[in-house]
Formats: C-alpha cells, sequence, structure tokens
C-alpha cells in the first residue's frame, strides 16, 4: 500500500514537472504576419467586430411597434373570442332540445 | 497599472495605427506562448496563441488601463484555451494501457530516478506529458482548466477565478472536483500498467 502511495506520489510529481516544461514553440516572423493579417482585416471592418452581431439595430427601433401591433391582434381576437361565445350561448339556450340533439346524435 | 510604454502604443491603435499592434504581439508573444503550451498540445500552440492576439485587437475596446496589460492578455489566452477545449470537448474514457503496446514501460519510464542525463529527463517528460494529457482530456473544459491553473501552476482559488472570470466558489467547486477525478484516475493508472518501477 505505502509503495503504491510512494509510486503514485513520484507519478503525480512527474506530472507536474512535464506540465511545467512543455515542448517549446516558439513564435517566427511568419506567424507575425498572420496574426496582423487579420488584425488589419478585423480593423477595416470594425462594426461588423464591435457592433451587435446576431440582431440588427433596426430591429430595436421596429420593437415597440411589433410589440404595439402583438397587443392589438391580441386584443381584437379575444373581443372575436367573446363575441362568438355569446352568439354560442344564446343559441344552445333558444333551442335546447335541438342542440342536444346535435351533441348526442350528432346530426 | 499599466506600464508606459504599453499605454503609449495601445493609445497608438486606438487612434487608428493598426500597425503598432505588431510592438505589443512582439512583446508579450513569449508569455502568451507560454501559457498556451502549457495548457494545449505543441501541434495547437501557434494556432491558439494567433487567436489569442485576433481575439485580444478585437476587445482592446474593453481593456482598462488600471491593470497591467500583461494580467489582461494572460487572461485572454487562458480564456482562449478553455474556449478550445469546449470546442474540443474531452476524450472517451480509454485506459492508458489501451494506448500503448506495453504501458507499464512508458510508466516506468516516468518513475525512473535513473534518468539524470538530459536525453532520459526530456524522454521522461515527454512520456509524462503524454500522460497528463490522456489524463486531463477525461475531464470538462472547466475542470480541466481549473486544475491546471489551481493545482499545478499554484495560483490561488482567487486568482484562478479572476482568469476564468469566474467566482471563487466556482472554482473551488471545479478544482476540488478535477482534483478529485485526478487522484482517483492515478492509482488506476499504476493498476493497469502494473506499477512497476
Amino acid at each position: 500500500m505505502n509503495n503504491k502511495n510512494e509510486k503514485s506520489r513520484r507519478l503525480e510529481t512527474a506530472l507536474r514537472d512535464a506540465y511545467h516544461h512543455p515542448p517549446r514553440v516558439r513564435p517566427d516572423e511568419q506567424w507575425r504576419k498572420g496574426v496582423m493579417a487579420e488584425v488589419r482585416d478585423a480593423a477595416a471592418k470594425p462594426e461588423r467586430a464591435n457592433g451587435p452581431i446576431f440582431v440588427p439595430p433596426v430591429f430595436f427601433r421596429l420593437a415597440p411597434l411589433l410589440a404595439g401591433a402583438s397587443v392589438a391582434v391580441f386584443a381584437m381576437g379575444w373581443s372575436a373570442m367573446g363575441s362568438l361565445y355569446n352568439e354560442l350561448a344564446v343559441t344552445v339556450l333558444t333551442n335546447l332540445p335541438r342542440t342536444a340533439e346535435l351533441y348526442l346524435f350528432g346530426l | 497599472m499599466t506600464d508606459r510604454k504599453d499605454r503609449e502604443i495601445i493609445e497608438e491603435i486606438r487612434s487608428g495605427n493598426v500597425d503598432a499592434f505588431e510592438k505589443l504581439i512582439v512583446r508579450y508573444e513569449n508569455r502568451v506562448f507560454a501559457i498556451v503550451s502549457r495548457h494545449l498540445p505543441a501541434d495547437k500552440a501557434a494556432e491558439t496563441a494567433h487567436d489569442v492576439f485576433c481575439r485580444a485587437y478585437r476587445s482592446l475596446g474593453g481593456y482598462r488601463p488600471e491593470k497591467p496589460f500583461e494580467h489582461w492578455i494572460s487572461k485572454v489566452a487562458v480564456r482562449t484555451c478553455c474556449d478550445y477545449w469546449r470546442r474540443n470537448k474531452r476524450s472517451r474514457e480509454i485506459a492508458f494501457s489501451a494506448f500503448e503496446k506495453d504501458g507499464r514501460e512508458v510508466l516506468d519510464a516516468i518513475l525512473s530516478e535513473k534518468a539524470n542525463d538530459q536525453y532520459n529527463v526530456e524522454r521522461r517528460r515527454l512520456h509524462a506529458r503524454e500522460l497528463l494529457d490522456r489524463l486531463l482530456g477525461r475531464l470538462p473544459a472547466e475542470d480541466r482548466m481549473a486544475l491546471s491553473l489551481t493545482y499545478l501552476e499554484g495560483h490561488s482559488l482567487r486568482e484562478a477565478a479572476e482568469m476564468m472570470d469566474w467566482s471563487a466558489a466556482r472554482m473551488k467547486v471545479r478544482s476540488h472536483r478535477a482534483r478529485r477525478a485526478l487522484q482517483k484516475a492515478l492509482p488506476e493508472v499504476l493498476d493497469e500498467t502494473g506499477g512497476h518501477s
């Protein structure tokens, strides 16, 4: 058990040592040129880099209008549904036997 | 506080001189390569360091000179490494011995105390690095980064949390979980490979 713990400890030390001594990779002139090419490219289109990517600004201008329109459509739908229910209630109550017949036999 | 030279360069970039960014690259490329090489495989280091500087350029507007630029670029580098591991997911659970014809030989090389000459030290590090990559590859990206920053690099929880832009509590939970997973995995490696030295 002690032997295993000792090995485990040595292994841990070796892993930490390896972590602190990774294979050396050095930047060169070619690499620097590649980075600068992309940076210049990004600088040429700053709006795309900094502005909202998924939602264009025009959406924000139209948002209140769209929200108002949805509320209006919802209100119209609600009132139409209300009148439909009223009409149905009147039909059922004024001719109850016929309604029951329709409900039971589907004629 | 930002170094005066850095501040001048950043001002120059902000005023429209993109070419001045190359001066920042030259000043911090070694630092960025050192961070990236520790967190990623060697063949991904240059590509990721490239991404770090491009990301730094795009985020330069958000940089505040109250803190040194070196800290800021280091944070960008660490987060870019984490994004790399998020994109590349964790590797499937494969036993260490399944990779090698003779896992025991590899482990013996890692545990060997006789390796004193440079060649053997390098060889041992290479094997140990390979094993470390496999062990870390079993962890989710966030746990992997937490373990690397706190346990392997020795940063405090607060420093590591700041680097990842996390709360200290989140870093504590992540690093504790990752550490436990590593402690569980090490004896397994020894069992799978026979554990002789």
